[in-house]
């Protein structure tokens, strides 16, 4: 059907244009009006035919306002959406309003770029349907409007929830309005722009179910047109700039019409999805922050866990994770090397390793143990020994820390390290010795080198009056006193020269028979066992040491001096020199039958500068210096003897420079 | 001098210095009233044997054979019957741990040797008027 607009000046044809064009003079010199025809639809109030045949709407405004500046002429062309394409796609209309774009439609029109409104669909139900929510829809009919954007946006939402629903295509959205009036359907789709401006009459009523809002453009068939698309993307442009333009005005006088702005979203909706998605944004930013975090998390940690496995096996240092509450720990492999077990096999707890604590070290470590636990002591800090699986033992440093604590503050969990100081306490009980044999060294040379001295001072003195006061008798006294002490005094520094002599290893190791070191050692002391009348009695060895030929000498020639300085009164003095073969080592002896040493010395004997008998004339330095050189061989000296004249017997390994002959040939 | 007989004991190893302390003493004539033992173990015995007699002061040298001298003093000073008797250490140790303890055992002095005669007769001299002459015994 076609409607002549402008119809009260032009009314119909071109004939009567022309009759009264000289009414109109101003338009006479104009260029002959072009004629647009422009596919019209109910789609009220955009574009729409009045009660009068008139086509309406605000297109029509903004088409009126282009014909006018531009000299075209709009001939509308009034059917349902779906013949408006069908006309569009055979070009017996040139302009089409109100398309949605789509790539099938893309196939047979031209789209203007500036887009006329953005617009979306609703669902609309009978006013007295139950249905408030697309999910209420399931297995329902719904009517749409053939080939509209918004039944193709509410196919999709539908789908989207996975509902199904049958769908009744009509021409028209009033058809749509009907068939839900008439309860042909249960629902129907509209363009809200034409809900929100139904008349109040409808019998119908919005159910908030909105579908995807899209643009809607003016087009033309394609290849037709472009200077007229062109034109009209010139308009919008300029009008969507200006709120004054025509553009806004007929909007909104022809959208408050119906009652509603629809510039806008309903208020809540605008509230809901603003909120929506401000919620997912957060959301959204959140996991992603989280993923990031966590990832460098992740690699922090395992960088960190590869640089701790490394540092500590470059230390050689073993690790412990202890669960106080099980008492389960989980260690390393150097942990479980350190005591000689095999990693793969060694499982560790706090049992186990109490088992294998030194029980002297016992009550420290508990007590370093709950000192700190109790917060009385800043660090878990402490040395002990452990058996090995060999059954040696084993000195440890474990350094730990309560890292994990139940509600009520117990300890469940502690990590730690344990370091092999093995050697280093070795070297510190060395150096505790020396360190302890050195302050007595000072300690007695400030008495015993002091002695001397205050005699040596006092009778050169006395001397002198003795001499001025002619007492021939004292002064052979006097200088009887100065020799003496001048000749302990000598002897005395000697053996101190001697002591420190005897370092920590020998200079010169040679194989030393055992009968060779014995008989040297016997014509050291030859002059005292002569005198003495001492019998030597030296129980034949084949066995031969292998170590510094002097030290060695002087361990045998300070005991056998020692005995033959003891004999006391004994008519028969005698001393024997051997060795038992025992299952692990080889013990030496020295046996005398002189007056023996009191139980309560046998300790004191081997101290530096002790001696027994004030009488004597040793230095005290003697047992003290084999006491050395016994030590410099890993062995160990000690005296069995009852006293009172039962004469003694001193005994004493030398492992480092003796290995057991048993199965040589001999 | 006073009237009463002061006898001294002498805890000495050196009979160097055992002499040179005769010798010093020699001016307040009790040559006979000054015993002289060797060590330790011979002035516990000393005293142990000696009964109503006791010295009415100790001279004691603290390295000793057997027993040392801070033993001796430490025996000496919880026995009943001889902690009254004074006892001056006079040795060679200026050592401060041995005068620290010579003295929480209590000694009644502590005298380090001198070097030289002269000095060491002077410190005698002092020492025997004090002890000998005007010190006051319990006993």
């Amino acid at each position: 059907m076609k409607i002549l607009r402008q119809g009260g000046m032009l009314l119909a044809g071109i004939a009567l244009l022309l009759a009264l064009a000289p009414a109109r003079p101003a338009l006479a010199d104009e260029p002959v009006l072009r004629t647009i025809r422009v596919a019209a639809f109910p789609y009220s109030p955009a574009i729409f035919q009045a009660d009068n045949g008139e086509v309406q709407g605000w297109y029509v405004d903004l088409l009126d306002e282009i014909g006018r500046q531009e000299q075209l002429r709009f001939e509308y062309v009034y059917g349902s959406w779906a013949e408006g394409l069908e006309r569009a796609r055979r070009s017996e209309v040139d302009l089409v309003t109100s398309v949605a774009f789509t790539p099938e439609r893309d196939s047979y029109l031209d789209f203007a770029k500036v887009p006329t409104l953005t617009v979306w669909g609703e669902l609309f139900v009978h006013e007295k349907s139950t249905i408030d929510g697309i999910l209420g829809i399931e297995g329902k009919s719904v009517a749409v409007m053939k080939n509209d954007f918004n039944a193709q946006a509410f196919r999709e939402t539908a789908q989207k929830f996975g509902i199904s629903c049958t769908y009744v295509e009509v021409a028209s959205f009033d058809e749509v309005f009907r068939a839900i009036e008439t309860k042909q359907v249960d629902a129907g789709g509209v363009s809200r722009l034409v809900g929100a401006t139904r008349p109040q009459s409808l019998h119908v009523k919005p159910t908030g179910v909105l579908f995807n809002p899209f643009d809607i453009f003016f087009a033309v068939p394609e290849g037709t047109r472009a200077e007229l698309l062109a034109t009209i993307d010139r308009y919008l442009t300029g009008w969507r700039k200006n709120r004054a333009s025509i553009y806004y005005q007929s909007r909104d006088r022809w959208f408050r019409a119906g009652g509603t702005d629809l510039r806008q979203l309903p208020v809540w909706i605008v509230y809901a999805l603003a909120g929506l998605l401000a919620t997912g944004m957060v959301a959204l930013l959140w996991i992603i922050l989280l993923r990031r975090k966590v990832r460098q998390s992740t690699e922090q940690l395992q960088a960190s866990e590869e640089r701790l496995r490394l540092a500590l096996a470059a230390a050689g240092q073993g690790l412990y994770d202890l669960n106080l509450v099980t008492g389960e720990a989980i260690v390393n492999a150097d942990y479980a090397r350190m005591l000689g077990y095999d990693p793969a096999e060694f499982r560790e707890t706090s049992a186990a390793w109490r088992e294998r604590l030194h029980p002297d070290d016992r009550e420290a470590v508990y007590q370093v143990f709950q000192d700190y636990v109790a917060g009385r002591r800043g660090d878990y800090r402490v040395e002990f020994r452990q058996r090995t699986r060999q059954g040696d033992w084993k000195w440890v440093l474990s350094v730990g820390k309560i890292v994990e604590r139940d509600k009520r503050g117990a300890p469940t969990r502690m990590l730690g390290t344990h370091t092999d100081i093995n050697a280093i306490k070795q070297v510190e009980q060395e150096l505790y010795a020396k360190n302890a044999e050195l302050e007595r060294f000072l300690y007695t040379v400030s008495h015993d080198l002091r002695s001397p001295v205050v005699t040596i001072k006092g009778f050169l003195e006395l001397l002198e009056m003795d001499l001025r006061a002619n007492h021939a008798g004292d002064v052979e006294r006097d200088l009887g006193y100065l020799n003496g002490a001048t000749d302990r005094m000598s002897r005395l520094l000697e053996e101190v020269l001697e002591m420190s002599r005897v370092g920590r290893t020998f200079s010169k190791i040679e194989p030393l028979p055992f009968i060779d070191l014995v008989n040297e050692a016997i014509c050291m002391v030859g002059g005292a066992i002569a005198q003495r009348q001492v019998e030597i009695v030296i129980a034949p060895t084949p066995l031969v040491l292998r170590g510094e030929r002097d030290r060695l000498v002087e361990v045998w020639q300070n005991l056998v001096e020692n005995a033959v300085k003891y004999m006391g009164e004994q008519p028969a003095p005698r001393i024997d020199i051997g060795l038992e073969e025992h299952e692990k080592e080889i013990i030496f002896f020295i046996r005398d039958n002189g007056i023996g040493i009191d139980p309560q010395y046998h300790d004191k004997i081997f101290g530096l500068f002790d001696k027994l008998d004030p009488a004597s004339d040793g230095s005290g330095l003697g047992l003290a210096l084999v006491k050395r050189i016994v030590e410099l061989c890993q062995g160990r000296i000690w005296v069995e003897s009852v006293g009172g004249g039962e004469g003694s017997c001193f005994y004493f390994t030398l492992p480092s420079v003796v290995k057991p002959t048993r199965g040589d040939a001999s | 001098m006073k009237g009463h007989q002061v006898t001294i004991l002498m805890v000495e190893d050196d009979p160097a210095h055992a002499e040179i302390i005769r010798r010093n003493f020699e001016g307040f004539h009790i040559a006979n009233r000054l015993t002289h033992v060797v060590d330790g173990r011979a002035a516990l015995d000393y005293l142990q044997a000696a009964g109503q007699s006791l010295p009415n002061l100790i001279l004691l040298d603290l390295r000793l054979p057997r027993i040392d001298g801070l033993e001796v003093l430490r025996i000496l000073k919880s026995s009943q019957g001889l902690r009254d008797i004074p006892v001056v250490v006079l040795t060679t140790s200026a050592n401060d741990k041995d005068i620290a303890q010579a003295y929480d055992l209590g000694a009644n002095s502590y005298l380090v040797k001198p070097v030289g005669f002269k000095d060491f007769c002077e410190m005698m001299t002092t020492l025997g008027y004090y002890w000998l002459v005007w010190n006051r015994y319990p006993f």
